[in-house]
C-alpha cells in the first residue's frame, strides 16, 4: 500500500535553538489509523504542522500525497482534515464557520448538514462558536476537519481536556470514522490506553527523534510485548482447558464469543500453529494488539 | 495559462476570505462608513469646505486607529491559532494575508469613494466633477477634493501595508502598534523637521527659493504622508503638475514595494 505521509531525515529547528525534530524519518501507509506517540514536547505537533505545510523543514523532505506540502500547500491541505489540540475558532455562528470551510473545499451546503449530524453538532449550528462547551468545540473541530471528504485526518490530542463521557464519545466517533469512511487517520497523543483502542500503526517519537515506527502487530512481535488473541469458538471451556496446559500462555479468559488469550508475542507463531491444530473447534482468531504501554516502556529503555 | 488560472483562483479565494473577514470583524464600521460618506457628500453638495476639511482630518485619524486595531486582530489570529484553522481549510498563506490586505483597504476606500459617488445621485455629475476637481473657493493654495481623496486612499493603503507587514513579521502587537503610530501619527508631523535636517545636510546653508524649499519638504513628507505633503504643497509653483504627480507617485511606489516584498516573504518564508 503506498505511503500517504513520508518524512525523510527531517529536521526542524525553532529560532535557531530548539530542535523540535531531529533527522526524523517515518512513513504512514494509506488506510492506517496511526498513533504518533510521545511525551509532551516530543515533536508531535511540529510533525503535524510540517504535514500541513505550516512550517518549512530546515533539512530533509516531507512528502504528503507525494507532494511537498510547503510548496503545494493549498492542494495538500484541501485533502487533509486537521483538528488541533486546542482549536480556536473565529467568533461567528457554527454554521457560518462550517460554510466557510465548505466553500474553500468545494463542498456543498448539504455536506455541512450531513457532517454536522454525523458529529453531533447539528443542534448547535446557529450558536456562536464562543458559546460552545469544550466537548462541542471538539465536535466542531472534527466536523470542520471532515468537510470536503478529506483523505487524511490529523487529530492532535483529540481527547485532551475532555471529561470522561465526552472522551468516550469522541473516541467512539473516531473509531466509526476509520471504519465507515476508510480514512487514513493520524492521532497524536501521549495517552496510551486511548490509542490502544483505535490505532493499528505506531510512530514513537521522543525529543524530536523517531524511536520506531511500523504496524502495531509487527512491533509487538519485534519487541516481544505481551499480545492478546481473540479466539472465536463455541467450545470455550474445552479449548481453555487445553490452552492453559501450554507453558508460554500467560492467561485465558472466557468471553461471549470465545476466549481472550494472553501471551508474549514472541510465541505468536507457536500459538497460531496450536490454533490451526484445533481448527475443527476454532472458528477464527485475531491478534487484537500488544500492550502499548509495555512497548513504549521497552522502547524508552532502549534509547 | 496554468499560472493565470491558478492566480485567478488564488485571487478569488483571497477576495472570499476578505469578504469573510469583513463580515466578522467590522459590522459596526459599515454604519460609520455610511455616516461619514453622507456627511462628506453633504459637504461637497453644499460646498461646505470649512466642514469637509476638519472632517477629513478626523477621518484620517480615525482610519489610522482602525488600521492599528486591524493589525492587532491579525496578530491575535496568528497567535491564538485561528489563522491555522482558516489555513487548514485549504487556503494558502498568500491568500489568507492578501484577504486581510483587501479587507483592511475596503472601508477606507469605500468611505472616500462613496463620499464622492453619493452626491452624483443628487446633483448633476457635471457639477460634481467640477466641485471635486477645482480648488475650494477657487483658492490657489488648497488642493482640489479629488486630489485630496486620492492622497488619502494612497496614505491609508501605505499604512495598511506597513501595519500588516509589521504584524505578520514581528507577531508582536506592541511593536507593530508603536511603528504604526510612529508612521501614521508622529512621523508626518515631524517630517518637516526631518526634511529640514536632510535638506540642510545635503544643501548646506545656501540660499534657495522658499517655494523650491517648500517643494522639497513636500516631496520628502510624501514618503510618510501624502496628505500632509499635499497640505503644504506650493500650488503656485510653475511646475506644480509634475510635482503633484510625484507626491502621489512616491508613496504609491513605496506602498507597492512594501506589498510586493511582503507578499514574497509570505509565500517563501512565513511560518504559522
Amino acid at each position: 500500500m503506498p505511503d500517504i505521509v513520508v518524512f525523510d531525515r527531517v529536521t526542524k529547528i525553532y529560532g535557531g535553538l530548539v530542535r523540535a525534530l531531529d533527522n526524523a524519518s517515518f512513513n504512514i501507509p494509506r488506510g492506517a489509523i496511526a498513533g504518533l506517540l510521545g511525551p509532551n514536547g516530543s515533536g508531535k505537533t511540529t510533525s503535524f504542522k510540517l504535514i500541513l505545510g505550516f512550517l518549512k523543514p530546515n533539512n530533509g523532505k516531507v512528502r504528503v500525497f507525494d507532494l511537498d506540502p510547503w510548496v503545494r500547500e493549498s492542494e495538500v491541505r484541501r485533502k487533509i482534515g486537521y483538528l488541533p489540540e486546542k482549536p480556536s475558532y473565529p467568533p461567528i455562528r457554527v454554521v457560518d464557520y462550517l460554510r466557510y470551510v465548505a466553500r474553500i473545499r468545494g463542498a456543498s451546503r448539504e455536506d455541512v448538514i450531513r457532517i454536522a449530524k454525523m458529529t453531533g453538532i447539528y443542534k448547535y449550528l446557529l450558536f456562536e462558536t464562543t458559546s460552545l462547551s469544550r466537548g462541542y468545540l471538539q465536535r466542531l473541530g472534527l466536523a470542520q476537519a471532515l468537510i470536503g471528504d478529506p483523505e487524511l485526518l490529523l487529530l492532535d490530542e483529540p481527547t485532551a481536556n475532555l471529561d470522561p463521557a465526552a472522551r468516550q464519545e469522541i473516541l467512539g466517533l473516531i473509531k466509526d470514522l476509520g471504519r465507515e469512511l476508510n480514512l487514513t487517520i493520524i492521532i497524536a497523543t501521549h495517552i496510551l490506553p486511548e490509542l490502544q483502542e483505535v490505532a493499528n500503526y505506531i510512530v514513537f517519537i521522543n525529543r524530536g527523534k523517531i524511536l520506531e515506527n511500523g504496524p502495531l502487530d509487527v512491533l509487538t512481535k519485534k519487541y516481544q510485548v505481551e499480545a492478546y488473541y481473540l479466539v472465536y469458538t463455541d467450545q470455550s471451556r474445552e479449548l481453555a482447558s487445553k490452552f492453559i496446559l501450554e507453558d508460554y500462555i500467560k492467561g485465558v479468559e472466557i468471553i461471549d464469543q470465545g476466549l481472550i488469550v494472553r501471551l508474549n508475542s514472541i510465541y505468536s507463531s507457536q500459538f497460531e500453529e496450536l490454533l490451526n491444530k484445533y481448527s475443527s473447534i476454532v472458528h477464527g482468531y485475531k491478534l487484537v494488539t500488544g500492550e502499548l504501554s509495555e512497548l513504549y516502556e521497552k522502547l524508552s529503555k532502549i534509547t | 495559462m496554468s499560472f493565470t488560472r491558478n492566480f485567478q483562483r488564488s485571487l478569488k479565494r483571497a477576495v472570499f476570505h476578505a469578504s469573510h473577514v469583513l463580515s466578522i470583524k467590522a459590522k459596526a464600521l459599515y454604519i460609520t462608513t455610511i455616516l461619514i460618506s453622507l456627511l462628506l457628500s453633504f459637504g461637497i453638495m453644499y460646498r461646505a469646505y470649512s466642514i469637509i476639511l476638519p472632517i477629513l482630518f478626523i477621518i484620517v485619524i480615525g482610519l489610522e486607529f482602525i488600521i492599528i486595531a486591524i493589525s492587532g486582530t491579525l496578530i491575535d489570529e496568528l497567535k491564538e491559532g485561528i489563522a491555522q484553522m482558516y489555513l487548514s481549510a485549504g487556503i494558502s498563506r498568500f491568500e489568507y494575508i492578501s484577504g486581510w490586505l483587501f479587507a483592511s483597504l475596503f472601508y477606507p476606500i469605500l468611505t472616500v469613494v462613496s463620499a464622492i459617488i453619493i452626491p452624483a445621485f443628487i446633483i448633476s455629475p457635471e457639477t460634481l466633477v467640477r466641485e471635486i476637481t477645482i480648488s475650494p473657493y477657487g483658492s490657489s493654495s488648497m488642493p482640489p477634493l479629488l486630489l485630496f481623496s486620492t492622497a488619502l486612499i494612497i496614505q491609508i493603503a501605505e499604512h495598511v501595508a506597513i501595519a500588516i507587514s509589521i504584524a505578520i513579521y514581528t507577531k508582536r502587537k506592541g511593536l507593530a502598534w508603536f511603528i504604526l503610530v510612529l508612521f501614521s501619527l508622529i512621523l508626518p508631523f515631524i517630517s518637516f523637521l526631518i526634511a529640514s535636517l536632510i535638506y540642510f545636510m545635503m544643501m548646506g546653508p545656501r540660499y534657495i527659493n522658499p517655494m523650491d524649499q517648500q517643494l522639497i519638504y513636500s516631496l520628502i513628507t510624501s514618503i510618510f504622508s501624502p496628505l500632509i505633503a499635499l497640505s503644504s504643497f506650493p500650488f503656485n509653483h510653475p511646475q506644480k503638475n509634475i510635482f503633484l504627480s510625484l507626491i502621489l507617485l512616491i508613496p504609491l511606489i513605496v506602498t507597492l514595494a512594501i506589498i510586493i516584498v511582503f507578499l514574497l516573504y509570505v509565500k517563501k518564508g512565513l511560518e504559522v
